[in-house]
Parts: C-alpha cells; sequence; structure tokens
C-alpha cells in the first residue's frame, strides 16, 4: 500500500500535523464533515483521496493556519491535470462544501497569521 | 394661570386628521382588527384585505394614496431588503445556498476520512505522517 503523503516534503507535512494539533473540536468536526462531504462526491477510491492531499497540500502553502479551510481550497485541484478526469465532481463538491460553509457560518476568507 | 382667549380657543378646537396620517392609518387598521377578531377570524388575512380596500377607497376620494405613492412612502414596486440592492453577489450567495442539495455521506467516504484524521492524531511529528491508500 502507498503512502500518498510520500510526495511531500517533511516541512509540508509538519505544518499540517501542527495546525491539526492545534485545532479546536468543533473546527476538526467542520474539518472531517467537509473532507466527508468531498469524498462522498468525487470518490473514496485512491484518486479521490489524492485529491484530498493535493487539497491539503494548497491549503498549508498558501499559508492557512486550520484545516477548516478544507472547502476553500477544493476547487483549487482543478488545476491539477491528473484529476481531470473528476472535474465536474470537483465541482459539485466545491459547491456544495460552500453551502456547508455558510450554513455552518465558516468564513470565506482562509486562517492565516497576521505578520507585522 | 390666566389662558387668554386666543389658547383657548386653540384647546377647543378639535384637531383635523388627515387620512394618510400615519396615526389615522393606524387607528384604522386597530379598528379593523377588532373587527375581525369579533367576527372570529384571523386579523392578519383579514386586515390585509380589508386595508387594501381601505386605501383603495382612499385612492377614489382624496388620492391619499396616489399621493403618499408619489412620495414613495407606499411604492409599488416589492420591496427588496437594501443589502440585497447594494451587494448583489449576497443574494447570488443566497441562491447558491438554497439551490445545494443534501448529500449522502457514505460509509467508505467516512472510513477514508476517518483513516485521515486517526494518521493524523497517530503522527508526531511531520516525519510520521502517513496515510495509507
Amino acid at each position: 500500500m502507498m503512502d500518498l503523503f510520500q510526495k511531500f516534503d517533511v516541512k509540508h507535512k509538519e505544518k499540517i500535523v501542527s495546525s491539526w494539533k492545534d485545532m479546536s473540536e468543533t473546527d476538526k468536526t467542520h474539518f472531517i464533515n467537509q473532507v466527508s462531504i468531498c469524498l462522498s462526491i468525487w470518490g473514496s477510491d485512491e484518486l479521490g483521496k489524492q485529491i484530498v492531499v493535493d487539497v491539503l497540500g494548497r491549503l498549508v502553502s498558501n499559508g492557512s493556519t486550520s484545516l477548516s479551510d478544507f472547502g476553500l481550497y477544493a476547487e483549487a485541484s482543478l488545476e491539477n491535470s491528473m484529476f481531470a478526469i473528476r472535474s465536474e465532481k470537483i465541482r459539485r463538491a466545491a459547491l456544495i462544501v460552500e453551502g456547508y460553509r455558510i450554513k455552518n457560518g465558516l468564513p470565506s476568507e482562509p486562517h492565516k497569521e497576521l505578520g507585522f | 394661570m390666566v389662558k387668554t382667549a386666543q389658547k383657548l380657543k386653540e384647546e377647543e378646537k378639535p384637531k383635523e386628521k388627515k387620512l394618510g396620517e400615519t396615526e389615522s392609518v393606524l387607528s384604522k387598521i386597530s379598528e379593523l382588527i377588532t373587527l375581525a377578531v369579533e367576527k372570529g377570524r384571523g386579523p392578519t388575512a383579514v386586515t390585509g384585505h380589508r386595508y387594501s380596500e381601505y386605501l383603495k377607497g382612499l385612492e377614489k376620494s382624496g388620492g391619499e394614496a396616489r399621493e403618499r405613492r408619489r412620495r414613495n412612502e407606499n411604492p409599488t414596486e416589492p420591496q427588496i431588503p437594501v443589502f440585497v440592492r447594494k451587494e448583489p453577489h449576497l443574494k447570488e450567495l443566497h441562491v447558491s445556498k438554497t439551490a445545494v442539495v443534501p448529500v449522502p455521506i457514505s460509509e467508505e467516504a467516512l472510513k477514508a476520512t476517518y483513516s485521515l484524521t486517526a494518521a493524523l492524531d497517530k503522527a508526531k511529528n511531520g516525519k510520521r505522517l502517513e496515510w495509507l491508500a
């Protein structure tokens, strides 16, 4: 079985782990819900999991400090040609997760640390 | 205290109430509600109906309603919340929100998600983060 994070460098993985550890239980629940919705729509097979990993990579690369921002980056995975076959499903998942975020009052901007 | 004849005259004189003034409209509405309740009917529906008739009557008699519409106090166009008019994208958001179809979360998707969170819980640092396909 292959490790889906194997292409990630340690720095990115470290950011994912540390932001998970710092998240509140509520934010963890929102993360779980958003990932579950997306996997239900774009598929929970190996390719579906790779999309999740790609989204996580974009999230930490953009400086987000909370994995609960997951839904904000869901559509960005369309930029990866590897997932072109699931493009329609990715768009649908992004729309539904957007609805989930609005319904639960989640911010439309990612969590970021202000650098003064 | 001695009041002048002029002041006394003013006090005796009943104040004229023009139809269409807030006070008189409110008193008319209250009258209609009382009437509706007395007849054992729902006040809102009956007053809504009667009030429109009342406005029509005003229009026929003195054109007060027409005058108020001209002043935009009783506009003929439907009322749209101000924030939607100022920020039309909010209306779009609202539309997309209502268009969202509930998605049943599959068991496989939940299992996959929990395997990811278990991997995140297990990893003490970045080096040890592994999510097996």
